[in-house]
């Protein structure tokens, strides 16, 4: 496995301690292969999506777009993921995608505006004024936020947490703690 | 309807009162409905039982029972706010518990408990009696 650095690593890691290599997968220059058609992201101007991709039972996907950058990650890169999901689901024939974005810095004002719109987990949570995490608490988060999607999932299903603003609010409220 | 001074206020079906760490102890013996229980908190699914807040819902402009789907318990000690509304209904909650507020411009925005002020009028469900002017 090819990793573009090491908090990708880790991300990765830490995502495979829920599910059997065979159904974790991570690509770079992702072209997006919808259930019902392609759609390039890869066109003029070139937009580069990587994403570590997480099959769980009942055809439920989460995309987890890894942000090792070296300061806050900006809207437009919430923006950017929301538009990913929104064609995955859109042209999906039995599939529902859950989209979070792991961070290393954190996120910029004006994320969570996104990221509720275009229900997507933010981790670590953006609260403000402290929006600094050190690595070891990201992964904690990001272990506890797939633990309790998978629970939810399996007890409520997918439906119902694909609406609104309600997976962004599970994993708000599931690493609000820490 | 009773109002406690202070706590999260859950309710019945029947409009009882409910104590969110008597609901905790009670439901974690049922391990199927406990979605996390570690070092830093317990959450707990209680969509399919009748236990509601009062929150404010947008499209009718007024307070409403709000079905509960899931219980969060810390464990971690963090610092415990009290809010008090201008009718003497008080809260205390933790400095990260958002409440909906309506801005000076009738705009609807979270706010943190930790960043209330005075003045600010909380649009979530403290109370039954619906939205309520922060004193202190």
């Amino acid at each position: 496995m090819d990793f573009k650095n090491d908090f990708e690593k880790k991300t990765f890691e830490t995502c495979s301690i829920f599910l059997s290599e065979d159904r974790i997968s991570l690509e770079h220059n992702y072209t997006i292969r919808t259930e019902k058609t392609i759609v390039s992201f890869t066109g003029n101007p070139q937009k580069e999506i990587d994403v570590l991709t997480m099959e769980f039972p009942n055809n439920v996907k989460l995309l987890v777009s890894c942000k090792d950058y070296g300061t806050n990650v900006p809207p437009a890169a919430i923006q950017e993921w929301g538009d990913v999901l929104k064609v995955l689901n859109k042209h999906s024939l039995f599939s529902t995608y859950f989209g979070l974005v792991v961070a290393s810095k954190g996120f910029s004002e004006g994320c969570e505006a996104w990221a509720k719109t275009d229900n997507i987990g933010l981790i670590p949570p953006y609260r403000g004024e402290r929006n600094e995490f050190d690595e070891s608490q990201i992964f904690k988060m990001l272990q506890r936020v797939i633990h309790v999607f998978l629970k939810t999932v399996y007890r409520r299903g997918a439906a119902e947490i694909s609406d609104n603003e309600n997976f962004y609010w599970l994993c708000y409220k599931t690493v609000a703690d820490l | 309807m009773p109002v406690p001074e202070h706590g999260v206020t859950i309710y019945d079906k029947d409009d009882n009162i409910h104590k969110i760490s008597d609901l905790v102890e009670e439901l974690r013996k049922q391990p199927d409905r406990v979605l996390i229980d570690d070092e830093f908190g317990i959450s707990i699914d209680i969509s399919d039982l009748d236990y509601y807040v009062y929150s404010f819902d947008l499209e009718e402009q007024k307070n409403k029972k709000a079905n509960i789907s899931t219980l969060h318990h810390r464990k971690k000690k963090s610092q415990i706010l009290r809010v008090t509304l201008e009718d003497g209904v008080a809260v205390e909650v933790s400095e990260d518990t958002l409440f909906h507020v309506k801005t000076e411009d009738d705009q609807l925005k979270y706010v943190r408990a930790d960043k209330l002020e005075p003045g600010m009028a909380v649009l979530s469900g403290i109370t039954p009696n619906g939205p309520g002017v922060i004193v202190y």
